[in-house]
């Protein structure tokens, strides 16, 4: 097989070394697999980097209590729980949103407001067919159909994804929830601290 | 201000690869050494969390079809709820719909995953898709399946109800159930027979640890 040269950044091609080494791999062996696992990514019109985001994002939800449970039986238990006290449930949302963005603020500290947002209902809500968060000068509109989703189940993730952009200081100013459509207009209230990057930008 | 560009190095890779490399940096408008930066920069990512990225991309797969297969995450909260509205009074019907569930789950596979026994990717699917399990072990000997799940935060009663997923899903693959010993956190799930499958996985089983414990 014919052999050709690629040049990387020095100090990458230095970690990619040492864990070449720390696996008792070859260099040449290590590079290989990671471009041809690259390479398959791509032939699925992904990238490399959603991946592993995703894949971060989806082991912090199972860390922070989050199951994977069957659609239908999900829906059937919210929508019991949202019968018997819709105000908890909607708040046991916003709450589970505001901790869950702050912990994954910490944790990602490179996403933007509109891609963390974004994919964290997309790791959420399985079932959407549309996840769309779209910025509009200081305000991010969010868009998410679900056919599928229940009433109870909409209301919900509605909830959260307030709750992930109050974490990140955005204020809902306009929503529009119905069973499968979530609509939110969410507006920038606290200001930056000083020396703070803008992570909109 | 300086623009000096960070040094680069060498290193070998296979050709065809490269060529493939280049075509798609060229379709995304980089350069051959942008597109490996970015992809390295992912890969170290990856293995200093103790994965490997061929892992990542396969419970990326795995969870992709556990997604279009009507899988959903949700607050375990819905499960208590569940358990503590519903189990004890109707304990038979809610274990039967987790069973069912499982066995679609293993049908949708089964016709989602042609060209690949089930089996050989059965264990991380279990990992990728059961409720804060810590340990997953999928061991093939002769005719018997063994499928052991170690996940110490679960109740009683989710774990039963975990169970009964399982037996539904690996049942759907053509096994039938020999033996079950469940008790809090820890599923022991013994099976007979395959159909078709049998055979086809290695006689050694393997075993998964969260390594982020």
């Amino acid at each position: 097989m014919a052999r050709k040269l690629l040049a990387a950044r020095a100090d990458l091609v230095e970690e990619i070394s040492k864990l070449a080494r720390s696996r008792n791999q070859t260099i040449y062996g290590l590079v290989n697999s990671i471009l041809e696992q690259a390479l398959k990514v791509y032939r699925m019109n992904l990238k490399l980097e959603d991946i592993v985001d995703s894949y971060m994002i989806l082991r912090n939800l199972k860390n922070l209590g989050f199951i994977p449970l069957p659609e239908d039986v999900a829906y059937k238990a919210l929508d019991q729980i949202f019968n018997d006290d819709p105000k908890e449930t909607v708040d046991l949302g916003l709450r589970l949103g505001e901790w869950y963005g702050r912990v994954l603020e910490a944790q990602l500290p490179d996403l933007k407001p509109p891609d963390m947002l974004r994919m964290i209902i997309r790791e959420v809500a399985w079932a959407a067919s549309e996840v769309a968060v779209l910025k509009n000068g200081d305000q991010l509109i969010v868009r998410c159909i679900g056919p599928r989703f229940s009433r109870s189940y909409t209301e919900l993730l509605a909830r959260m994804a307030e709750g992930v952009a109050l974490s990140m200081g955005f204020k809902t100013v306009q929503r529009y929830v119905a069973r499968g459509v979530i609509l939110l207009t969410l507006r920038r209230e606290k200001s930056l601290r000083s020396g703070e990057p803008d992570r909109l930008v | 201000m300086s623009s000096k560009k960070p040094p680069k190095k060498l290193v070998v890779v296979r050709g065809d690869i490269l060529a493939k490399v280049a075509r798609i940096a060229n379709r995304e408008g980089k350069t051959i050494t942008t597109f490996a930066n970015e992809v390295f920069e992912q890969a170290i990512k990856v293995y200093e969390m103790g994965l490997t990225l061929p892992e990542v991309v396969e419970l990326y797969m795995l969870t992709k079809i556990s997604r279009e297969g009507g899988g959903s995450v949700v607050p375990r909260d819905i499960i208590r709820y569940l358990i503590s509205k519903v189990y004890r009074s109707d304990r038979d019907e809610l274990t039967r719909r987790f069973y069912e569930a499982g066995s679609w789950f293993g049908k949708y596979i089964v016709a989602r995953v042609h060209d690949r026994d089930p089996l050989e990717f059965l264990e991380r699917l279990l990992y990728a898709n059961v409720w804060d399990v810590k340990e997953v072990y999928v061991g093939k000997s002769g005719g018997k399946l063994s499928v052991r799940c170690v996940a110490p935060q679960l109740s009683e009663e989710e774990t039963r109800l975990l169970a009964s997923y399982i037996e539904g899903l690996v049942s759907s693959l053509g096994f039938k159930p020999a033996k079950n010993d469940i008790i809090r956190g820890i599923i022991l799930l013994d099976f007979e027979g395959g159909g078709e499958s049998e055979g086809s996985y290695g006689e050694e089983g393997s075993l998964i640890r969260d390594s982020q414990e």
